[in-house]
């Protein structure tokens, strides 16, 4: 590969990660709204939810975790699961439910410009 | 546990679960265990980065990342001693060079008198501009005057220097002491407070009752043995009983020097001197709501106000010659030293400069070294800007080290400064390394380490890392084409270096043209000795004559002293004494005119008394006539000798020879009538104040022929010019003094060459210390150079065997090598010697007559550094002529 591809590829994934940032807190925390789940759990409802359409590395899953337990949006607690191992589960909180709401009306209004933008006849 | 450490705790096991989960997932989708956990693992993607980022999210702060970078930045220099030594001393070279200096500027410069509220401190000073005479000190009526009318001053106070006494006491031997002699408003005026004791009340400092004395810490510890009980007691100067009434701080000082004694000055208001005898400096403190503007135009205002109320007092002033300004004290002071601190502070700076680019030079090579260590991090998961944050952290923290290092450096440069500064540089026992040079030298370890740490940061950003770990590490070629980072690093080190050589050069060649300057007399085997004579044992004129007539036929008795004179002023001793020479007839039609003194032409001339053998003694050339003789007494003739200068500016077309002068009136009569006097020779100019300055024009009168009166001279300095040890030679002088009056001290006591070392103690100040740093920036320069060569010989170790393997000779290396160094010496010299010829205008004002484009001093400095250089660039170049074909080419 040469080094020009390799620069551009780079580039397309940093931005990637950007488009991520805040929308991937806000799967998560729509997620979590349904009940309590641990971090394999969650990834998986995402993938399944979205058709697979969002490809996302599962690693990325855990620094936005450990991000919305830091806000206190998200609470962790010990527990086991179906197969009986321990897992971390992760519940929404009350604060988090209200960030929830807040992200959720702010996603509306820009996915709504955007598509007025890209289907302006409509 | 709190909550970070818990979730951070557990993440390994959270994300080894993630994945075993997956893999359980994929196998129950019917792959294979092995494909089932490898699908898992990419899904999850780079863990090292998960675990990265997971921290990032958690590290409370940048502090938690610095601490971090900062323990691996450690342990990095900890594994390169060697590296880290160099980089260490090499800043710490260039960063205390800096703080010394920085240090000596602070405290001469920046920091405001230690007075209180000294900003708004003023000198006042008088000016006849038309006269030559710039800078004029205040007469007595011009000082009540100013009192009266003043309104920009919230205060004034007038003191007069040069005073001196004679301190006697019953138990040692009788010393001469320096006193001012202050109104009781100075010492408020500066906020000065005693140590001990109290300053002068207004009813201490009146004619008739001002036998007061404040003594200099120094002189209580020296003369007193710090007495604690000195208050109680008196002290008899001059054959007077004076009371001590308080102790002055230690650190207290006008400025350049610190006078032994302060006296008041005891002026008498109802019997003001002569207008036109101007012997005051005046001191004011501005009043808080005026500014320097308008306390000048208003000074401005007050002058022209006395030249119209005492038009006689300032006659042929007219048109404006006559005026008065003020001065900011602390301009006052140290505004000569500016112009070679600031030259001296941007030549430090260039040192460091120079510094900086040798270590980013290393930086860069061990870069180079370390490209793979930061390829595998950055595979690894860490973050571009991750790495180039350690990277500079490393830098921060070699320059931190560096600055550490760098203030124990200044403090050393600094006590080597202090030894070596002139005695009377102003404020140079200020100097100290305070809060403002640790801040200092902070803020440039901190700008040092940013500067030559984004070398590498910059080098590595730009690094394909993936090349970096594929290739083996070692480049084939860097010959030719365009030049890389760390050559034009040295590039610049060079060129810094050629201007730090041009300005030493320059200086050098200053230096000696100074030193080669005759000052107008025979320096050499010339002893030189003042002595005081007090006014209570010699009250008038005809004694103080007769003492030093007996003193001088004493003298030339002595074994060894081939001739002896006296003088009231000696050259280069900062001591001098001007006044009005009128003019019988001159040709000058355009010189200022005396309607008190029969309106008669006169000048500003430096006046001196001597006795016979003055000028024998000092071997002043005779240029026409003769010298002052025994014969010229009280009763002969007047006379007077002149200079050539003087002789050659009144009397172009004539001879000076028997024209009539006059520097005073016929006493008792009225009205004023000048005392002519005959001049009978011409004798060459002396450079009285500085070898560089050639000072006014110059006039001799015979002591026994001097009127006592406003100028006294009771203080005269002895030439002596004998071959005898001045060690020997003063004791055999003081048994003759001794013998005359025992109790009179003989003082500053000196040699002609250390009067002449003395008044160039700045210059060769200046020129020690850049000579200094420009030695540094050959050097470090020079190991640049080496750095870079050898660096590049070692890369291209591989290309050197195959050209030696097809048959090039060693000597064509040699010079393949040598060539290429030479490229880079000769574009620093270009890019130096360009920069050269527009900085080295700046210190033109530190010149003597050598022009700051000196083409010699521009050559010289060219062909050191060229040798320098290549010699630099030699080792290397002999190294690559060694490389054996075989291991060269078997070297992968």
């Amino acid at each position: 590969m040469s080094t020009k591809e390799q620069k551009q590829r780079s580039t397309r994934h940093q931005e990637r990660i950007e488009l991520l940032q805040g929308t991937l807190d806000l799967l998560i925390l729509r997620t979590l709204l349904r009940g309590p789940a641990h971090g394999h759990a969650i990834a998986k409802t995402i993938e399944f939810n979205s058709d697979d359409v969002l490809q996302v590395e599962q690693g990325s899953l855990y620094p936005a975790l450990h991000r919305l337990i830091k806000r206190r949006w998200i609470s962790v607690e010990q527990g086991t699961s179906e197969n009986n191992r321990r897992a971390k589960f992760y519940r929404l909180t009350a604060k988090g439910r209200r960030q929830l709401d807040i992200e959720t009306s702010k996603w509306d209004k820009l996915a709504g410009a955007i598509a007025r933008i890209l289907r302006p006849a409509q | 546990m709190t909550l970070r450490k818990r979730m951070l705790q557990d993440l390994d096991s959270d994300i080894a679960e993630h994945i075993e989960r997956e893999t359980q997932d994929n196998i129950a989708r019917g792959m294979s265990p092995e494909e089932a956990r490898f699908a898992a693992v990419r899904k999850f993607g780079n863990v090292t980065r998960v675990k990265e980022d997971v921290r990032e999210v958690w590290s409370t702060s940048w502090l938690d990342q610095m601490l971090a970078d900062i323990r691996v930045g450690f342990r990095m220099l900890r594994k390169n001693p060697g590296f880290t030594a160099v980089a260490v001393l090499t800043l710490a070279l260039g960063i205390g060079a800096n703080t010394a200096i920085f240090s000596i500027v602070n405290a001469v410069i920046l920091r405001p008198l230690a007075f209180k509220d000294s900003l708004s401190l003023v000198n006042v000073w008088g000016q006849f501009a038309k006269q030559g005479i710039p800078q004029n000190d205040i007469s007595e009526p011009e000082y009540w005057d100013l009192l009266d009318h003043h309104e920009s001053f919230s205060e004034i106070a007038a003191y007069s220097l040069g005073g001196s006494a004679n301190l006697t006491r019953s138990d040692a031997p009788p010393v001469q002491v320096s006193a001012v002699n202050a109104t009781a408003s100075a010492l408020p005026l500066l906020g000065v407070t005693p140590v001990l004791g109290r300053v002068f009340g207004p009813d201490e400092d009146q004619p008739g009752h001002s036998h007061f004395a404040l003594l200099s810490y120094g002189l209580w510890q020296s003369q007193f043995a710090g007495d604690p009980n000195i208050l109680s007691k008196s002290t008899q100067l001059d054959g007077d009983a004076y009371s001590i009434v308080g102790v002055l701080p230690k650190r207290f000082s006008l400025g350049s020097k610190q006078y032994d004694l302060w006296l008041p000055l005891g002026l008498d208001r109802a019997k003001p001197a002569n207008r036109g005898s101007h012997y005051l400096h005046v001191m004011a403190r501005l009043k808080p709501d005026v500014n320097f503007f308008q306390a000048s135009a208003a000074l401005a205002r007050f002058a022209a106000d006395l030249l119209r109320r005492y038009p006689n007092n300032y006659t042929g002033a007219g048109d404006g010659d006559f005026g008065m300004y003020i001065v900011p004290m602390k301009e006052q002071l140290v505004g000569k030293l500016r112009p070679a601190l600031l030259v001296l502070l941007g030549a430090v700076a260039f040192v460091l400069l120079i510094a900086c680019a040798n270590v980013a030079n290393l930086l860069l090579a061990r870069a180079s070294a370390r490209g793979k260590e930061l390829a595998i991090r950055s595979a690894l998961g860490a973050g571009r800007a991750r790495l180039v944050r350690q990277l500079l952290t490393e830098s921060l923290l070699l320059a931190l080290l560096g600055g550490l290092l760098g203030l124990l450096f200044g403090s050393w440069g600094v006590g080597a400064l202090r030894a070596l500064a002139p005695a009377n540089t102003p404020r140079l026992a200020e100097v100290q390394l305070d809060f403002r040079v640790l801040a200092f030298t902070f803020g440039v370890s901190l700008l040092t380490g940013i500067v030559f740490g984004l070398a590498p940061a910059w080098h590595f950003s730009r690094t394909d890392l993936r090349e970096t770990l594929s290739e083996s590490g070692r480049g084939t070629s860097a010959a030719g084409g365009s030049l890389n980072l760390r050559s034009w690093l040295v590039v610049s080190e060079i060129a810094l270096a050629v201007l730090l050589l041009v300005g030493a050069g320059l200086l050098i060649r200053s230096f000696s043209r100074l030193l080669d300057v005759s000052p107008g007399f025979q320096a050499q085997h010339l002893l030189t000795l003042e002595l005081s004579l007090p006014e209570k044992a010699y009250p008038d004129g005809a004694s103080v004559q007769k003492f030093f007539t007996q003193l001088m036929l004493r003298v030339k008795t002595v074994p060894g002293v081939q001739s002896a004179g006296s003088v009231s002023e000696m050259p280069l001793t900062d001591n001098a004494t001007s006044g009005s020479v009128f003019f019988e007839n001159t040709p000058l039609a355009d010189l200022p005119r005396s309607p008190n003194i029969g309106n008669f032409p006169y000048m500003e001339i430096d006046q001196h008394s001597a006795t016979p053998n003055y000028f024998q003694a000092m071997q002043i050339p005779l240029v026409r006539g003769r010298f002052l003789t025994a014969a010229d007494t009280a009763d002969a003739p007047l006379v007077a000798v002149v200079d050539t200068n003087f002789a050659e500016r009144f009397w172009p077309h004539a001879d000076a020879i028997g024209q009539h002068i006059a520097i005073d009136a016929v006493p008792n009569v009225k009205p004023l009538t000048p005392r002519w006097r005959t001049i009978v020779g011409v004798v060459g100019h002396v450079k009285h104040y500085a070898l560089d300055v050639e000072g006014r024009e110059q006039m001799y009168t015979p002591h026994a022929q001097t009127l006592f009166g406003t100028y006294s001279p009771r203080d005269m300095t002895l030439a002596v010019r004998t071959s005898l040890d001045p060690a020997a030679a003063t004791s055999a002088l003081r048994e003759q003094v001794f013998a005359l009056d025992p109790n009179l001290p003989l003082y500053n006591v000196a040699t002609m060459d250390q009067l002449i070392s003395n008044s160039v103690a700045q210059p060769r100040l200046n020129l020690s210390v850049l000579a200094g740093f420009a030695g540094l920036a050959l050097l470090l320069a020079a190991v640049g150079v080496y750095g870079v060569m050898a660096y590049a010989v070692s890369q291209r170790t591989q290309e050197f065997g195959i050209r030696m393997a097809l048959g090039a000779s060693s000597h064509e290396v040699l010079r393949q090598v040598l060539l290429e160094g030479g490229r880079l010496a000769a574009l620093g010299l270009a890019l130096g010697i360009i920069a050269a010829l527009f900085l080295t205008r700046l210190m033109s004002g530190l010149l003597f007559d050598v022009k700051p484009n000196d083409p010699l001093t521009l050559g010289l400095a060219a062909v050191l550094l060229a040798t320098v250089a290549l010699a630099a660039c030699y080792v290397p170049a002999r190294r690559a002529t060694r490389v054996d074909p075989l291991a060269a080419l078997r070297y992968e």
